[in-house]
């Protein structure tokens, strides 16, 4: 009797389970941004310190409960090597946040390359693509009106998505309640297409 | 050994209530009849009252103490019952507790009050713990079975 009650408790307060990969070049502050967002949505989260935030080698994984629905998120390693790991990630992603480092003026066009060599892969058809501007917490970084043009040349190849660009600081964590807030919506409404994942 | 499928599902509710009502059904069966073999010994007239009804657990006469050993034996039955409907050794204390809080709301039922008897609650007690542990260690025994992986060269000695 408790197996059944329990079970039927359990059936009734599930969630939808979606998964999210955070991508960018090395450096533009995707791990901080993960931690940002845990410290944010998550009660009672003892934040890792910023300062003791190092390359990722491999993915980090979190995961927050927002808006009725369960977001796990895989942030990948940006170094050149760890990029060849990113499209084994594809297939089970239901949304895409790209990082891009505000700051670093002259690696924006290699971060424009590996944003169109990541957005051309049919495995990420239609998915919801989030474009954060990080790092806006620095004097003199780029705005979203000169980051926008250079990654909207890859209009085309963004197609038919949910696609949003806004500023961030990670360290701050302004601009990352909203972010995720509007992924989710895209992610809900693109569930007909990509349904959330199967919990057996 | 017959191939075994594992539960597909982690939380099977038609599965759970069957499993529920056929171990009520066969319990109280095999209770019956114990009963009945135990009335018969003591040369009582056999009625459902001395299945349900709490006075009727007593130690002053041959009846009463003949009732006493058909619960307990039942008890003993009722974990082969567990063995074979639920053989899963982590349930057999939820379905153990179960039965025992279906048997209670039935004697409530029957006697239109709630059991104040110690003899009762202290019977009840016991074959609940008999059918919990009992049931336990029968699917302890399936289950700690060797798992045939098929290829029989594995469990030889090879000489090196």
């Amino acid at each position: 009797m408790y197996t059944l009650l329990h079970g039927f408790y359990k059936y009734l307060t599930q969630k939808d389970e979606y998964c999210v990969v955070i991508l960018g070049l090395d450096n533009a502050g995707k791990t901080t941004y993960l931690e940002a967002a845990k410290t944010k949505f998550t009660k009672n989260y003892k934040g890792l310190n910023p300062t003791k935030i190092t390359t990722t080698v491999g993915l980090n994984i979190g995961t927050i409960d927002v808006l009725g629905v369960r977001l796990n998120f895989w942030d990948l390693g940006g170094q050149q090597e760890l990029q060849s790991l990113w499209d084994k990630y594809y297939q089970e992603s239901h949304g895409v946040i790209y990082v891009i480092d505000s700051n670093d003026r002259e690696r924006m066009d290699e971060s424009k390359i590996i944003f169109d060599k990541m957005i051309k892969n049919d495995l990420l058809s239609g998915v919801p693509l989030l474009i954060l501007a990080n790092k806006q917490d620095l004097p003199d970084v780029m705005g979203v009106r000169e980051i926008k043009p250079v990654f909207q040349q890859a209009g085309a190849l963004i197609g038919q998505r949910d696609c949003l660009t806004i500023p961030v600081s990670a360290l701050n964590g302004e601009g990352v309640d909203e972010g995720i807030k509007w992924l989710v919506e895209a992610i809900k409404r693109h569930s007909i297409v990509r349904p959330p994942r199967e919990n057996d | 050994m017959k191939g075994g499928t594992f539960r597909n599902t982690q939380w099977d509710p038609t599965l759970l209530t069957s499993q529920i009502v056929s171990m009520q059904f066969c319990v109280y069966f095999t209770l019956g009849l114990l009963v009945f073999v135990a009335n018969k010994l003591a040369g009582d007239n056999y009625s459902l009252d001395h299945l349900f009804e709490y006075h009727e657990i007593h130690i002053y006469d041959l009846g009463g103490r003949l009732v006493i050993c058909a619960f307990v034996l039942n008890a003993f039955v009722a974990s082969l019952a567990l063995w074979c409907i639920v053989r899963r050794a982590k349930l057999c204390l939820d379905f153990s507790c179960t039965f025992h809080v279906l048997h209670l709301l039935v004697c409530w039922w029957y006697n239109r009050s709630f059991p104040a008897n110690a003899s009762w609650w202290l019977l009840n007690v016991i074959t609940a713990t008999i059918m919990c542990i009992g049931g336990e260690f029968l699917c302890l025994q399936t289950e700690m079975k060797e798992i045939p992986v098929g290829y029989a060269a594995l469990n030889q000695k090879s000489d090196v």
